[in-house]
């Protein structure tokens, strides 16, 4: 390893509720490539948002070739040479490529005006270097979620940094495209930059980082070469903990059918889908991302319109052509967005746990009786062992697990017999993430059906007693949860795909 | 190597892309040409010299203050202490020039350097302490109008003479071997401030850096940050030109009426709002031009020259200003629905 | 540096105070009140303060339809319009004697109704903004009120509603008990019913309640025709107050019924506000002015200072949200 080029010493970042960034020390050397891992929630984000200038420390210096820096914005920050390309996208919708490409760097000519020729030639050559073409005049707003990573790279590429912030860059990108990033990662490693590489894929690690530094809870854990581990010392050290005995024992589910879907179809999405979900179980429904297991899910809900298809409840036809059809039938639904979806940030936990099932305790229909509100809500806070100060206290301080659970909790209220759960436990904690499945479980074995949508292959394999795998819009394959293997899944997700197999199903 | 270069496909041109097109040129273009030949078509005197020159006369101080909130909107923002800064121009203006009549030109810089000052306070709380804009405008405006009525309760004052040419002037008659006639014009000063206002503005918008980042930042403020833009200084800018064009268009009005009146800009702020909506400007910012609301501005002006010809109570122009805000919106709406929840 | 940062901790503890926002109106309310008694002893004699109250309670019933309609993410412009409307319809209708009482009352609240409905139709249904519709809608009631009125306003109110603007029931004036009913029951409405709750919740995050079964549409509905409702009633009130019709009644009581809630802690953008915060934001309005004009500033100078409470209070307002 070179000597630092880029410190971070003793970096502390609290939010309400939460130590994101705990005295975290890091520092990369010119010409380094490091992977920075750690669960959802370990403080990966916010500590290269510190870095870009996006967030300010609480405490903590940052150096740069030998001297203290300070900055508060991310102007100052990539003045320095320092900026970062995030996960969620920071592109312009109603602007150009090229325009977003070469925002805040904007050629001029006389008079202020833009360099337009100047400004689509040098976005032209960014998106050479990572081998691609692609007009620079269209708008962002009309690119696919690939084409726009591949500009928020060239964005990156465009400001001639000295550290490199890269947050999941691959996520969006097919696997062709993913070789053609780390090629240009590389390059710009021999040209001396220092790059911070947060990913969740193992491979990529390997292919490219020098030293790994893992974070978890806030934390600085362990920093190494990456030659020194492997990828199952990775995993161990993010998660702090054995995988083993990690989800809980199954059940034994009834054969009574408690809802069905026949031939549902949504063109150019969808495509004769036909399941049956049965009381007790947990059906977990596998694919790689994208394959039309998010828009099912919320189809079964009746978030979303179909062209075709209908839905049995207990044998009787029913219609889902709104959430309110959906809960009269006694269906929930846990969306794989918590934030945008399933919560109401700025109003207390207990208002959101009440919300679905208000009216059912009400005097005479109009007032709410606060009283059996009252216990209802501290009964699921004790049952569901959500870590609020108290019941009115502001969603948006509380931690994703801790999130996860209200929305979990809000419809266990409704007593619903069919509970459909996309990705529940996304960006959450090892801790609550095992304390879901296990709630998810006790559910099951209370004779709710469970239909469970996820992109990771060890929960899928862990919590499903019967398995549906989807691909391109249809199911491709059912399998047995307790004998499924990890090789079977991945190839019935790939049979059918056009997109390329080698990436990576699980995070 | 054409194997290895990832092509990412690139758009035909077609008929989606035509249709498109159409869809994206403002609803307020399609009002003003149907309203054109509606008028036209009914009303001999509508396409006459003084007919003409009048509609664009009184248009103009509707047509510089959209500029500013337009601008205003492009950041997705608002402003509505525009109808105070107009109202302040008109008495500073006419109270002004009634007691030195000798130093006019300092007086409108006086103006312009008040509007200056207000566009900064509005910029400032918005831009810097991030407060809401459609409450800090109101705030701020509602302070302004207390001001100007402080100064001049009712409408009083006059400007010179020379003053009242700016809005009264026109320029030639010119030789044009097509026009009916053989001459072109009188064209009215008027019109020649709206067209370079118009088209100063529009090469600002869409060619500047300036202008691009405007747009960036209503697109999508936290990307332009990132970015590296100060969005700050670019929100303070907007608003300070603003009251700006509110006081150009106060001073314009100052000079069409010849006194100072306190309450004369008020109907200004809703219409300019009105006008940019209708001109196709997005009040979530990002989406918009000058011209489209242009062209809102003068489909408005049409449409009370036709009622006063057809001896409409002029006070049908204001449900009818009200159906033409919502439908056009709406009508936006019907084309583009898709449920989804 | 130290010194600073004293000063910053000694300032994140004040805003870690957490008071909900509607306390620390009727704080100020006091304050206010503390301060014109140390300027004079007679600011508080009970009559005084009583017309006081009486001044604000159009503006407060206005601010209960607008906390409505903030709460749900929106916004109300056309209440003022409504306002005016009602005030021409009445008087044209009345002609100065209560035997059309009843028609009037029934033709004037339906104005409020309907606007409310069509309000909400619009933007539920054609998912319109609700800026540009209440503003269409604004320009719709004026050009309503000038056609119906020829732009020359005629009739009386009658001695009813003349009661119910410029009456005492014993001493209290009887609009000031039309404002406190009407608080007290739209109050119990948003904090103890199930439509309350919901309207907190689409006002919060309209999907996520969407995805809750709330019926969002008509929620926000609702909203709106509770708003044009109150500014019927408002605009009753004030009919009764000014005796007869004219144009300009409501000018500039949209923006006041917002200020009044936002200086009560409602927040623009949707999810929080309480009826008992815009109460006081209009107590403190109408106590602010009396208190200028009682050490004779003018109304100008009393506008000017509006202004400046109102930007002081989002300000404030903006800085305890982001602390916290």
């Amino acid at each position: 390893m070179s000597e630092p080029f880029l410190e971070m010493r003793n970096i502390v970042k609290t939010y309400p509720g939460v130590r994101a960034v705990d005295n975290v020390t890091l520092s990369v050397g010119r010409g380094e490539i490091r992977a920075l891992v750690g669960e959802n929630g370990a403080g990966k984000s916010t500590l290269i948002k510190i870095l870009a200038g996006a967030e300010q420390a609480d405490a903590g210096e940052i150096w740069l070739g030998g001297q203290r820096v300070r900055y508060d914005s991310p102007v100052e920050a990539l003045r320095l040479g320092i900026g970062a390309i995030y996960q969620e996208f920071n592109l312009v919708p109603q602007l150009n490529v090229a325009q977003n490409i070469m925002l805040g760097q904007v050629p001029k000519k006389w008079g202020g005006q833009v360099d337009t020729e100047a400004m689509h030639r040098r976005a032209r050559e960014m998106l050479a270097r990572l081998n691609v073409s692609l007009d620079t005049r269209r708008l962002v707003a009309d690119l696919d979620v690939a084409q726009q990573q591949v500009v928020e790279i060239a964005k990156g590429l465009a400001r001639d940094l000295r550290v490199f912030i890269m947050d999941e860059p691959t996520a969006a990108l097919s696997a062709v495209e993913t070789e053609h990033l780390l090629d240009v990662v590389r390059a710009l490693k021999q040209q001396g930059v220092a790059i911070i590489y947060i990913t969740h894929r193992m491979r990529e690690i390997f292919q490219i980082a020098d030293s790994v530094t893992i974070l978890k809870d806030g934390r600085h854990v362990e920093t190494s070469p990456a030659r020194s581990l492997t990828s199952d010392a990775i995993v161990a050290k993010m998660i702090g903990r054995d995988l083993t005995d990690y989800y809980p024992p199954r059940g034994t589910p009834a054969s009574e059918v408690l809802f069905s879907v026949r031939d549902l179809n949504v063109a150019g999405k969808l495509f004769d889908i036909n399941l049956d979900v049965r009381r007790g179980e947990i059906l977990g429904i596998a694919g790689l991302e994208g394959q039309g297991q998010r828009e099912l899910a919320r189809i079964m809900f009746g978030a979303l319109p179909y062209d075709r298809g209908t839905f049995l409840r207990n044998g009787q036809p029913i219609r889902l052509s709104s959430p309110s059809d959906a809960i009269r039938a006694g269906i929930a639904y846990v969306s794989d967005d918590r934030k945008r979806d399933g919560l109401v940030l700025i109003r207390s936990a207990n208002e959101n746990i009440a919300l679905p099932s208000l009216s059912r305790r009400t005097n005479g229909k109009i007032l709410i009786d606060e009283k059996t509100e009252r216990s209802f809500v501290h009964h699921l806070i004790d049952r569901l062992a959500i870590k609020v100060t108290h019941r009115s206290q502001k969603v948006n301080n509380l931690s994703g697990g801790n999130q996860q659970k209200i929305v979990v909790g809000k419809w266990l209220g409704m007593e619903p017999q069919i509970l459909i759960v996309s990705e529940p436990t996304r960006g959450i904690d090892v801790g609550s993430k095992s304390e879901i499945h296990h709630i998810l479980r006790d559910l099951a074995n209370q004779g709710v059906g469970i239909v469970m949508v996820s992109s990771e292959l060890p929960e899928i394999l862990g919590m499903s007693d019967r398995i549906l795998v989807m691909a391109e819009g249809r199911i491709v394959a059912e399998m047995d949860g307790t004998t499924a293997t990890e090789e079977q899944l991945m190839a019935a997700a790939a049979i059918h795909s056009v997109s390329d197999t080698s990436v990576p199903v699980t995070s | 190597m054409s194997s290895s270069v990832t092509t990412l496909t690139q758009q035909p041109f077609s008929v989606r892309s035509v249709t498109r097109l159409l869809g994206r040129i403002g609803p307020a273009y399609y009002a003003l040409l149907i309203l054109l030949i509606v008028a036209a078509a009914s009303q001999e005197r509508f396409l006459t010299g003084p007919n003409l020159t009048n509609l664009i006369r009184n248009s103009t101080v509707l047509g510089i203050v959209t500029i500013g909130q337009i601008a205003t909107m492009l950041v997705a923002g608002i402003d509505l202490s525009v109808g105070s800064v107009i109202s302040l121009t008109t008495v500073i203006a006419a109270l002004q020039m009634e007691s030195h009549p000798e130093a006019t030109p300092g007086i409108v810089l006086l103006c312009l350097l008040i509007g200056l000052l207000i566009g900064a306070v509005n910029g400032f709380g918005i831009g810097y302490l991030r407060l809401n804009p459609l409450i800090f405008t109101l705030a701020s405006g509602t302070a302004i109008q207390g001001l100007t009525l402080h100064l001049l309760y009712s409408p009083g004052g006059s400007v010179t003479r020379e003053f009242r040419e700016l809005s009264r002037g026109a320029i030639g008659p010119f030789d044009c071997s097509f026009c009916p006639g053989g001459t072109l014009g009188p064209i009215p000063y008027a019109a020649i401030y709206l067209l370079v206002l118009y088209v100063v503005g529009t090469w600002v918008l869409k060619r500047t850096v300036f202008g691009l980042a405007v747009y960036a930042v209503g697109g999508n403020e936290a990307s332009a940050r990132l970015s590296g833009l100060r969005t700050e200084r670019i929100k303070l800018a907007v608003y300070i030109l603003s009251s700006i064009f509110a006081v150009l268009g106060g001073l314009f009005l100052a000079s069409r009426i010849g006194s100072g009146d306190p309450l004369v800009g008020d109907p200004y702020t809703l219409d300019s709002i009105t006008a940019g909506v209708l001109g196709g400007t997005s009040l979530f910012g990002g989406v918009g031009d000058l011209w489209g609301g242009l062209a809102a501005v003068l489909t408005l002006g049409v449409l009370s020259t036709m009622l006063n010809f057809n001896n409409v109570s002029p006070f049908y122009q204001f449900i009818i200003k009200g159906v033409i805000l919502i439908g056009a919106l709406a009508i936006g709406y019907l084309r583009t629905r898709r449920k989804t929840v | 540096m130290t010194a600073k940062s004293v000063q910053s901790s000694a300032r994140r503890a004040l805003l870690q105070l957490s008071l909900p926002p509607a306390a620390i109106i009727w704080i100020a309310v006091g304050l206010l009140l503390l301060l014109a008694r140390s300027v004079s002893a007679s600011f508080w004699e009970l009559s005084h303060l009583l017309n006081v109250a009486r001044q604000a309670s159009a503006l407060g019933i206005l601010a209960i339809g607008q906390t409505y309609v903030l709460i749900t993410g929106g916004i109300d412009l056309s209440n003022a319009m409504v306002v005016t409307l009602v005030n021409v319809v009445a008087a044209t209708l009345l002609r100065g004697s209560d035997e059309t009482l009843g028609g009037t009352l029934l033709i004037c609240l339906g104005i409020g109704l309907l606007t409310g409905l069509a309000n909400g139709l619009l933007i539920t249904r054609l998912k319109v903004p609700p800026l540009v519709v209440t503003l269409g809608m604004f320009s719709i009631l004026r050009g309503a009120a000038y056609v119906y009125t020829d732009g020359a306003p005629r009739g009386d109110i009658s001695p009813a509603l003349e009661f119910v603007g410029t009456g005492f029931v014993g001493p209290i004036p009887t609009a000031v008990i039309f404002w406190v009913v009407l608080t007290a029951l739209a109050a119990v409405a948003l904090q103890k019913t199930v439509f309350g709750r919901q309207l907190y919740a689409v006002g919060g995050n309209e999907k996520a309640s969407r995805l809750s079964g709330v019926p969002a549409d008509r929620v926000i509905v609702l909203a709106y025709v509770v708003s044009g409702l109150m500014a019927a009633i408002a605009g009753l009130i004030l009919s009764g107050y000014a005796g007869t019709g004219t144009l300009t009644l409501g000018d500039g009581r949209n923006l006041d019924s917002i200020a009044a809630a936002v200086v009560g802690g409602t927040s623009l953008s949707g999810g929080s506000g309480s009826v008992i915060g815009s109460a006081g934001g209009a107590l403190f309005l109408a106590l602010l002015f009396s208190f200028l004009r009682f050490i004779g500033l003018p109304y100008t100078i009393q506008l000017m200072v509006q202004g400046l409470i109102l930007a002081v209070a989002v300000y404030l307002h903006v800085r305890s949200q982001r602390a916290s």
